[in-house]
């Protein structure tokens, strides 16, 4: 049974400033599924609305936004669901991994303090049994002079291992679904190389899913199975990210993926995509992409585009998506 | 923390030995002759020179500070001209009055304080925080002599609730007196089981309490409110959300012990505000304390009773200065580890 | 010239790239209209000067205003014999006492506010700019000022000037100075090291013309803000300086001295205490919410203190 299930999600916020009326939709008609033990990667530029999603799965949306759709896991609706009932879920059966483990602590508490309330949160127990269950996330993640770790206070440790801990928490009632919100953007390169092998290891070991939501398509490439490449609010196309990412059916994706340095480069140079994302998308009458779109005709200003099922499971949002591309 | 203790008690004790130095030249550029004061405007030239000499006033600047200073530190602060007692003793059988007064008012205010702020934070925008904050700077525009008149007026004159002036009614001397064991009646009444005496003491205590608190109340809901949602949006408190911590956890424990750094500062700025504001609610409600002898003593030049209320009052203010550097070090562990 | 407009062109450029002064002004006064509160402090400061302007014209009684004493119609309950705010034991007329006493009520605290600053402003630039010795020096004295609680120090000063109302305005100045060294200090060592200030250096401007070109507009926010704060705080001051007697004295209209010659008639006639004190109060509140507002519009990050 799938895991996860995002279906036709978006999210509306009134427009800043606006009296009545005005609003501004950064999430339009997004659909994502997470199978159990599976990585989803949910790729794109800033402001393309992959933080959003995340946070609408976990209930968390700003008190201005409204969200319509579905949510499921395992087939129950969290969309609209009590918020008790959202706060049994959350750091119980899905896990938040946060982009900076720096400020994503309690700074004025030790490290002890914030596991003892989150493990005792969802499963009780004394402080005792919470500390030794915590000492023992932490050698999990392969920070092994725990007494120390615990007795830290956030500021005291190095941002690697500040991410190691934030894992082990995540993994404290052991969730069937992690995500990961640019986990490795905040760190060093080759700290972040080591924690997403951890993460790798670790998913091997525990079988949960991942939400990985990340602007870093080689970091996509290492950790997912499948991708959903995001701009201004849409998913453009979604496949199993070998696929996608050597036969890009998007024209977007395409323009992303040309703009990737690689090792194997022949020395032609990257390209960048002209253009802005449109201020107002609501008001485009056509396909959103079309005004940066190399392969853009009337037909892309005019009408907005389905969504194509393609071969091998793939999905694109282009009037030209090629069905034979995949082949 | 005991180097961190040690360079701030040090850097206190400077500070405070500064304040001695303006306190001893404001009494010596003063126009006025201590003299006079003493001996009225009738004085003999003779008698004048001869008070000089007993006040050392003929002597150098440097010697007259030297022995102005080891007169303080021996407990000698010189004779009031006012009441003819000594000002140390004067100025220190004041002080437990006007502490009660104080812990009363600064009690009420962080209580109060602290929860309009939490619950104008966390209804922002909304019509309970405008109330909130109309409240709050009225509380910080407030001229407390106003606001206990119309206490008086309001309160005791219409409604007959709770005392006019004093602090105690004068009849319990004879009926309940309170023993004296720590100075504070509220606290002496309790430990000695005096009923009588306690209701007495609160009775009396409510409205100047107050009065005094509406200024640091309007301080702490500020900070609080802006502490509090400067916090709210913080990263992780969004995590303790995300690990489905309650909200009474993530806002009334996490957040708030979050918040409270700022709030300290604030509630210690305004608690050495309020060793002045006591003054005028003293002198409002005749309550027996430092601020009406300090008033009385300002009003008639009784220059001796003036310098000891001026050190005095700058020690209190240094110390509670000091006292928010240590909580603060307590409370935020960046600071104490820096 | 030329070159030293080229060259010195980073200070304004900061200035006006961020924010062209006409525009900015706009910018502060639509931001106060738009804020119902804001536009309360700014109807309220309005009146306030027009009383202090014209209350002699204003007030319906003039001479009594003054303080001449009235005997045929004293002690008046409010809205009495044409006498809408009551007269006092002497027959004089409370309104009219209230409006004349609006001139010093306003006018000390402002003369107060600019001379700390006149003062403690250049002081506190320098310190911070110049750094080394005289910043020590400066700031030592500053520190000494500071370790006493303000209006304690004001009242100190005034009692032994011996009490007059210019003398409680020199008292409070004495007493709010070095605040505006401490915080000018801060803001002159934060620029100190900036590029234009280099600039400037290298240019060989002098000192002074250093000071009030080049880091006075850069540090000129903050300060005006805590000025606009001040004058409420000041006036609250005043007042009480007043009311215990160490400022006007009487017949002067003081509104403070008005408050504390009532008490004596607090339970029968409230008003004589109880209005002049409403006065002090709304003029420090106008105050108050005009410093906040202009705060949020002008240093959005600062924290209240």
């Amino acid at each position: 049974m799938t895991l996860l299930t995002v279906e036709d999600l978006t999210i509306e916020f009134p427009r800043p400033g606006g009296r009545s009326g005005g609003t501004t939709r950064p999430v339009r008609g997004v659909t994502l599924t997470v199978e159990p033990g599976q990585t989803l990667g949910v790729v794109g530029e800033t402001g393309c609305g992959k933080t959003l999603t995340g946070l609408a799965v976990l209930g968390l949306l700003p008190p201005a936004a409204r969200a319509r759709g579905s949510i499921r896991l395992d087939g129950r609706e969290l969309l609209g669901a009590p918020p008790s009932q959202l706060r049994a879920v959350r750091g119980a059966e899905i896990a938040m991994v946060f982009q900076n483990p720096a400020t994503a602590f309690d700074p004025v508490r030790p490290l002890r303090t914030q596991f003892e309330r989150v493990i005792r949160r969802h499963r009780g127990g004394s402080r005792e049994q919470a500390g030794a269950r915590a000492a023992k996330l932490l050698a999990e993640v392969e920070l092994h002079d725990t007494d120390r770790v615990l007795g830290s206070y956030p500021h005291q440790l190095s941002g690697g291992m500040l991410q190691r801990a934030m894992i082990a928490l995540a993994l404290s009632c052991e969730p069937r679904l992690i995500i990961a919100d640019e986990s490795t953007s905040a760190l060093d390169v080759t700290v972040a190389q080591q924690v997403r092998r951890l993460l790798l290891r670790l998913q091997h070991a525990h079988g949960f899913g991942v939400l990985f939501v990340t602007h870093n398509l080689g970091e996509a490439r290492d950790l997912c199975d499948r991708v959903a490449v995001l701009y201004a609010g849409e998913v453009v196309e979604t496949g199993p990210v070998e696929e996608v990412f050597t036969a890009p059916a998007h024209p977007y994706t395409k323009a992303l993926l040309a703009a990737v340095p690689t090792v194997d480069d022949d020395g032609a140079p990257l390209a960048s995509l002209p253009g802005e994302v449109p201020a107002d998308v609501l008001a485009v009458t056509g396909c959103v992409f079309a005004n940066r779109c190399p392969q853009a005709e009337d037909l892309c200003r005019s009408t907005p585009p389905a969504a194509h099922t393609l071969p091998g499971g793939r999905s694109a949002l282009c009037h030209f998506a090629d069905p034979e591309v995949a082949a | 923390m005991g180097r961190f203790l040690f360079r701030r008690a040090a850097a206190a004790a400077a500070v405070l030995l500064g304040t001695t130095v303006v306190t001893f030249v404001l009494a010596r550029v003063v126009p006025a002759d201590p003299a006079l004061a003493y001996l009225g405007p009738k004085a003999r030239p003779e008698q004048i020179a001869q008070i000089h000499h007993q006040l050392g006033l003929d002597r150098s600047l440097p010697v007259q500070y030297a022995h102005y200073l080891g007169g303080l530190v021996r407990g000698d602060w010189g004779i009031s001209i006012g009441t003819k007692q000594p000002v140390a003793s004067e100025l220190f059988g004041r002080l437990p009055a006007t502490l009660e007064l104080l812990a009363a008012a600064m009690t009420i205010a962080l209580v109060l304080g602290i929860a309009l702020g939490v619950i104008a934070a966390v209804r922002q925008q909304r019509l309970v925080d405008h109330v909130i904050r109309m409240l709050a700077i009225g509380g910080v525009s407030m001229p407390a002599f106003w606001l206990g008149l119309l206490l008086q007026v309001t309160v005791f004159g219409q409604l007959g609730l709770f005392a006019l002036t004093g602090r105690n009614d004068p009849d319990l001397e004879f009926t309940d007196p309170i023993r004296d064991i720590t100075g504070f009646h509220l606290l002496d009444a309790l430990l000695t089981g005096n009923a009588a005496g306690f209701t007495d003491t609160l009775t009396h205590l409510v409205l100047p309490a107050l009065t005094l608190a509406a200024y640091p109340i309007g301080v702490i809901a500020r900070m609080t409110r802006a502490s509090m949602i400067e916090v709210l949006a913080a990263d992780h408190i969004r995590a303790a959300r995300a690990y489905g911590l309650r909200e009474r956890m993530t806002v009334g424990r996490i957040a708030l012990r979050g918040a409270l750094p700022p709030v300290v500062t604030v509630a210690g700025l305004t608690l050495a505000y309020s060793l002045t504001g006591a003054f005028f609610v003293e002198v409002v409600f005749n309550w027996p304390g430092l601020g009406q002898f300090a008033s009385t003593a300002l009003l008639n030049a009784d220059y001796p009773a003036i310098m000891g209320v001026t050190v005095l009052g700058a020690a209190a203010y240094i110390l509670v200065n000091l006292a928010v550097d240590i909580v603060q070090a307590r409370l935020d562990p960046r600071v104490r580890l820096a | 010239m030329t070159l030293l407009a080229a060259t010195t062109g980073p200070a304004d450029a900061v200035r006006t790239a961020d924010t062209p002064a006409p525009t900015r002004l706009r910018r502060i006064v639509t931001a106060l209209l738009r804020d119902r509160l804001a536009l309360l402090g700014v109807v309220l400061v309005g009146a306030l000067l027009v009383l202090a302007v014209f209350g002699p014209w204003l007030a319906p009684f003039p001479d009594q205003g003054r303080g001449v004493a009235d005997v045929a119609h004293r002690n008046l309950a409010p809205g009495t014999g044409g006498h809408l705010l009551g007269t006092d034991p002497l027959g004089r007329d409370v309104l009219s006492r209230i409006i004349i006493g609006a001139r010093p009520a306003l006018l000390t605290p402002l003369l107060t506010v600019a001379l700390a600053v006149a003062v403690g402003v250049p002081l506190g630039l320098l310190a911070g700019y110049r750094g080394g010795r005289l910043d020590e020096v400066v700031m030592r004295i500053a520190d000494m000022f500071l370790a006493f609680p303000p209006l304690l120090l004001a009242m100190v000063i005034a009692a032994m000037l011996g009490p007059s109302l210019m003398h409680a305005g020199i008292a409070l100045a004495i007493a709010w100075w070095p605040w505006y060294t401490r915080l000018a200090r801060g803001l002159a060592a934060g620029l100190r090291d900036r590029p234009f200030v280099d600039g400037a250096r290298a240019l060989g401007l002098s000192d002074p013309v250093i000071l009030a070109r080049h880091l006075l507009p850069n540090a000129a926010a903050p300060i005006v803000v805590q000025a606009s704060i001040d004058i409420g705080t000041v006036i609250l001051a005043s007042g009480s300086l007043a009311f215990l007697g160490l400022a006007a004295q009487a017949p002067t209209p003081d509104w403070g001295l008005m408050v504390s010659d009532g008490r004596s008639y607090v339970l029968s006639q409230w008003w004589l205490s109880a209005l002049p004190g409403t006065a002090i109060f709304l003029a420090v509140l106008a105050f108050n919410v005009l410093g906040d507002a202009l705060r949020d519009i002008l240093d959005p990050r600062a924290v209240t203190r």
